[in-house]
Parts: structure tokens; C-alpha cells; sequence
């Protein structure tokens, strides 16, 4: 994440200044990760592609996280016929291939990361959707909410003080987990051609660019792969520990629970 | 006893009947009437399954009964909802059973006591904390409490602290579902106290819920014995002893333990199983098990009678 935000600074090169003269290098002092075709340093452009990779990969799970548990709380809360709709909604969305749909999305909006990141949305919603649905469902009629209802809860209070602080912690973990995943995904949006153009710097994209030479200039494909392939690595080891910090087992009953900020100080103290 | 008395909430007719997953139809409630007076305590009795919850349940307005109607200070609730409803109700609290699922871990005690206030009216933060210390008080928590979890409190704690909140809106009706039965005894009694001793200074009325009959007739003004989704009887508290009639009130007089039982006389409990309220019994629901069972019960459901002005009874026997 810091390289994204500093690849201005890290950067050794402007990566989009094409040398033609340079095309090809392979890896050197000058250029640490070699040239493309069009003689742009790589290592620069892995830097910048950073950028573009993570924010949109951010954006997607954001996009996935809200959408998600939003019609989740709802449907499991409200229960009948709101319930009713949104789960068949999403059941559809399920039973449609993604990449057929983006394949779709791409033919009507024309390819572009945004409209990758909605083609992904649309079809991965639904899982945030039914965790955070279950969820709801297993506290909705614990004590706790009836008292809220008893004292004059309005829904719209209970909705958002009791159902979405009990289900967030879960859903963070999760989608912390799939990040990499969802990286993977847009990588793959745009190697085929459906995310990033080529006027942005993406690692999908760089990896479909560098294709071509893959027996010449092996290293167009393995570096933007090695950061994909590291990023991914992160995002998951991420994921995992932040379940150990939040463990969601202990989270939906009102007894066990312990707040995080507790957790972490136990933890620094053993 | 013979002073006039002011209803403060009536229910008539309740019924309340769900339908399982197969299609059978469960009546939890079968027409209960019920009558709460001003600054009052009702206890209820009756073995688990018999219908208290769905009672609870109805009176605070959580379900509607399918039947019957719930008056309020003599204007029918039955039907209130949305905003009316909401509003309607911070006249009748509850304080639930078990204090460990009663609040959400990740309210703190102070906040969780004052958001009935919050849900009805617009108090600066300092008139909160006053509100807060003063109902800590009230129930004889120390005020540092507010800023704990009530996860890192005692049962006992948790428990007043619910009481706390149910008192937060200072309503005029108290509904404890069996608030005490998840402590130790110690702890009950003092939760039992502090019950009565806010009933005095604010002449609320209480429903008090619970299956120790015991307690139940030494706090209760009216008791009101429950089977099987009916009321059997009701009679006041001091009276439970000694008059009532109805025999399963008698059997659960002779199922509690006492000090100067003679255990070489065998118990006196009842035989058989409580029937399924899927497959009501026709006619008296407790007749399967009746030790005094006659033909007519048989067939005919016996209705609420009055003994005498505080004494009702829904048996053949005293027809």
C-alpha cells in the first residue's frame, strides 16, 4: 500500500515515457526490472500499477461490502416479502456466470476498469449478501433486540446500532480474505482485455501486453505476475490474521464477546 | 383488598396460535383474560410450555394476538402500529430472564440504561448522565458502572442493570419474566426487594412471571395459575395457601419442597405428561391428568368463574 502511495518517490522512471530506443531491455542497473516493448521502464510501471490495482480492487470490495451486507441486514431484518425479493435477486445473480455478465457489460459500456469492477460487483454481492442475511438472522430475536424493540427502538436505529455493529466483524474478515481474490479477478478482467486500457498501468494488463514476448522477454510477464502473486500473498495472510484478532465465533452471542481494543491489549501484554 | 381499584391493563380473549412447519396448528395462548390493577403485582404461575412467554409476548406488544383484545387505561392497543405503537410503548417494560442475552456486548451499561430515553426524547449529554447516575442509583449500582460492558458484570449486576433500562422511562407498567430465576438465591432476594421497595415510591404495577410459587405468593398481590395456554385460577396472593381450589393449583402447592416436609410420605405429583398444544384436549385442558376428572370435563371447557370478588376459578367442581 505505501508503494502505491508514494510511487512517485519509488519510481526510477516516468512510466509512461516510451524510449522506442530501448525496447526490450532485459533487467539492469538502469532499468531493475527490464523495458516493455515500447522502451517504458517496468519497474516504474510495476510501481504505478500499484496504484491502479489496489484503488480498484478497494473500490470493488467497498462496492461488494456495502451493497452486500446492506441487503443482507435488510433482508434478514425485515424478514416476508422484502426478504423474499432480495434473496431471489441474488440467487439470480448467483446462477449468472461473471464473466459471461462482464463479457456483456463490456459489449454495452465498453471495457474499462470501472465498469469491470461493476460487472464483479454485480455478481459478488450476493455472498456478502447471505452471510450478512444468516447473521442477522441468528441475533434477531435474541433478548437484547426485543429490548430495543420494547423500549422504542425505531428500526432504523436498530438496524444500525445492533445489526450492523454485530455483523461487521465478520464481514470485514471475509472480505479482507477475498481482497486478494478480487485482485485476482480484476487481473484477469484485464488480461482478457475487459478491465484496464491501455492508457492506464495495470499488472493484468501489463501481464496480457507482455504475452507476446514471453520467450524473448520473460521478465514483461514475470514481474507484474510476482507482484500480483505477492500482493495476493499479503491481502490473504491479512485476512487470516485479522481473524484471529476478530474471531467471529465469539461475536454473535452478547456474552463472550470481547471488545477489540481489549483483545489488542491482551495481546500486547502476553 | 376491598378498596376500589384502577385496571390499568386488561386483556380479553387472547389467543395467540401459530402454525409449525408442518402445517398443525399450535395455540400457545387459548383465551386468556387478564387483569392488571394500579400499583399492583401479578404473578403468574404455571410449568413451562404453558403459554407465560406468549403472554409476555402479546402484553408488550412483540406479537398480536390472532383474538381478543389488550386495553390500555381502558383505550384498546390492540391494534396500534408504526408510530403509535411505538410510542405507546413506554408505558409497559420489561426486564427479561436471562440477563446474559439481555443486553448487546457492544453497548456499554451507561449508554444500554439511557436509550429508552434517547428513543423518545432530545436530552442534552449533561441531562443524560444525570439520568443515568440517577437510575444507577435507583438500583443500587455504583456510577462507574456506566462505562463497563455488562459482559464484565456479575448476573446479579446485569440483572438490575436491566431492570435499570426497563425503569428508564418510568413506566407504569413492569413486566418480569422471570427475572430472578437465573440467580442464585442470594441474589434474587435482593432483586425481589428492590422490586417491591420501587413499586412503593412509584405504585407501578408488575407483572411478575416465574414457575417458584412460593415467591411468586409472597410478593404477588393477585396470582394467576396458568395450563396449557389457559388461565385455571386466580386469587390473591396471601390466599394461594390456603384457598386455593383448583386442582392443579393444588398440585403445584403439593410439589414445592418445604423445610418440614415428611419425606416418608411420597410426593404428591401429578402422573402423565402435559398434552401437546398441537392436539388440545377437548373440554378441560388439564383433564387428562386430573385426579378428580369427571364426565362433563370430558367435553366441556370450563369458563373463569367467581368464587368470590378476588377469586376465580375455571374448574366444573365449584360450578
Amino acid at each position: 500500500m505505501a508503494v502505491a502511495v508514494f510511487a512517485p518517490y519509488i519510481a526510477t522512471h516516468d512510466p509512461q515515457q516510451a524510449i522506442l530506443t530501448d525496447a526490450r531491455q532485459s533487467p539492469s542497473g538502469a532499468h531493475w526490472f527490464g523495458t516493455d516493448r515500447m522502451g517504458r521502464d517496468l519497474f516504474s510501471r510495476v510501481v504505478y500499477g500499484a496504484r491502479t490495482s489496489l484503488a480498484s480492487t478497494m473500490a470493488l470490495v467497498v462496492c461488494i461490502f456495502t451493497i452486500g451486507s446492506l441487503m443482507g441486514i435488510v433482508a434478514g431484518y425485515s424478514g416476508g416479502l422484502v426478504d423474499t425479493v432480495i434473496m431471489r435477486v441474488s440467487d439470480m445473480m448467483v446462477s449468472f456466470p461473471g464473466m459471461a455478465l462482464a463479457i456483456a457489460m463490456a459489449g454495452i459500456m465498453g471495457p474499462s476498469i470501472t465498469n469491470a469492477v461493476i460487472a464483479i460487483t454485480m455478481v459478488s454481492w450476493t455472498k456478502y449478501a447471505r452471510l450478512a442475511r444468516s447473521l442477522v438472522l441468528k441475533i434477531k430475536h435474541e433478548d437484547f433486540v426485543l429490548a430495543a424493540r420494547i423500549s422504542g427502538g425505531r428500526h432504523r436505529h436498530i438496524l444500525w446500532r445492533y445489526m450492523f455493529p454485530a455483523v461487521v466483524p465478520t464481514l470485514v474478515i471475509t472480505a479482507a480474505t477475498d481482497m486478494g481474490g478480487m485482485m485476482l479477478e480484476l487481473a484477469a478482467f484485464s488480461f482478457l482485455g475487459l478491465g484496464a486500457q491501455s492508457t492506464s498501468i495495470e499488472w493484468g494488463y501489463m501481464l496480457n501486453q507482455g504475452r507476446a514476448y514471453m520467450q524473448a522477454a520473460p521478465w514483461l510477464m514475470i514481474f507484474p505476475g510476482l507482484a500480483i502473486f505477492i500482493t495476493v500473498v499479503i491481502f490473504n495472510l491479512l485476512g487470516d490474521s485479522l481473524r484471529d484478532v476478530l474471531d467471529p465465533r465469539d461475536t454473535g452471542g452478547a456474552g463472550q464477546y470481547t471488545p477489540l481494543v481489549v483483545q489488542l491489549e491482551k495481546g500486547i501484554e502476553s | 383488598m376491598s378498596e376500589p381499584r384502577e385496571i390499568i391493563l386488561e386483556g380479553r380473549g387472547l389467543t395467540r396460535r401459530y402454525t409449525t412447519d408442518s402445517g398443525q396448528t399450535l395455540t400457545a395462548c387459548k383465551e386468556v383474560d387478564i387483569e392488571l390493577a394500579r400499583g399492583r403485582t401479578l404473578g403468574i404461575v404455571g410449568e413451562s410450555g404453558c403459554g407465560k412467554s406468549t403472554l409476555l409476548r402479546m402484553l408488550t406488544q412483540l406479537e398480536r394476538p390472532d383474538e381478543g383484545r389488550l386495553f390500555f387505561r381502558g383505550g384498546d392497543i390492540t391494534a396500534l402500529k408504526g408510530e403509535a405503537l411505538r410510542r405507546n410503548r413506554r408505558h409497559i417494560q420489561m426486564v427479561f430472564q436471562d440477563p446474559n442475552s439481555a443486553f448487546f456486548a457492544r453497548i456499554k451499561a451507561g449508554r444500554a440504561i439511557t436509550e429508552p430515553i434517547r428513543n423518545f426524547e432530545k436530552l442534552s449529554a449533561r441531562q443524560l448522565r444525570e439520568k443515568q447516575a440517577e437510575l444507577l442509583r435507583l438500583v443500587q449500582l455504583p456510577e462507574e458502572f456506566a462505562d463497563r460492558y455488562p459482559h464484565s458484570m456479575s448476573g446479579g449486576q446485569r440483572q438490575r442493570l436491566g431492570l435499570a433500562r426497563a425503569l428508564a422511562l418510568d413506566p407504569e407498567i413492569l413486566i418480569c419474566d422471570e427475572a430472578t430465576s437465573a440467580l442464585d438465591v442470594s441474589v434474587q432476594e435482593r432483586i425481589i426487594e428492590l422490586l417491591v421497595a420501587i413499586q412503593k415510591r412509584r405504585r407501578i404495577s408488575i407483572i411478575f412471571v416465574c414457575h417458584d410459587l412460593a415467591l411468586v405468593q409472597s410478593l404477588s398481590h393477585q396470582v394467576m395459575v396458568m395450563y396449557l395456554g389457559g388461565v385455571v385460577e386466580v386469587l390473591p396472593g396471601d390466599e394461594v395457601w390456603d384457598k386455593a381450589v383448583h386442582p392443579y393449583s393444588q398440585a403445584l402447592l403439593h410439589s414445592v419442597f418445604a423445610v418440614d416436609m415428611d419425606f416418608d410420605q411420597p410426593l404428591n405429583t401429578l402422573q402423565g405428561e402435559v398434552p401437546s398444544p398441537l392436539n388440545m384436549p377437548r373440554g378441560c385442558s388439564f383433564h387428562t391428568r386430573c385426579p378428580k376428572c369427571m364426565e362433563r370435563c370430558r367435553d366441556e371447557r370450563p369458563i373463569l368463574r367467581r368464587l368470590s370478588p378476588n377469586h376465580q376459578v375455571a374448574c366444573h367442581l365449584f360450578d
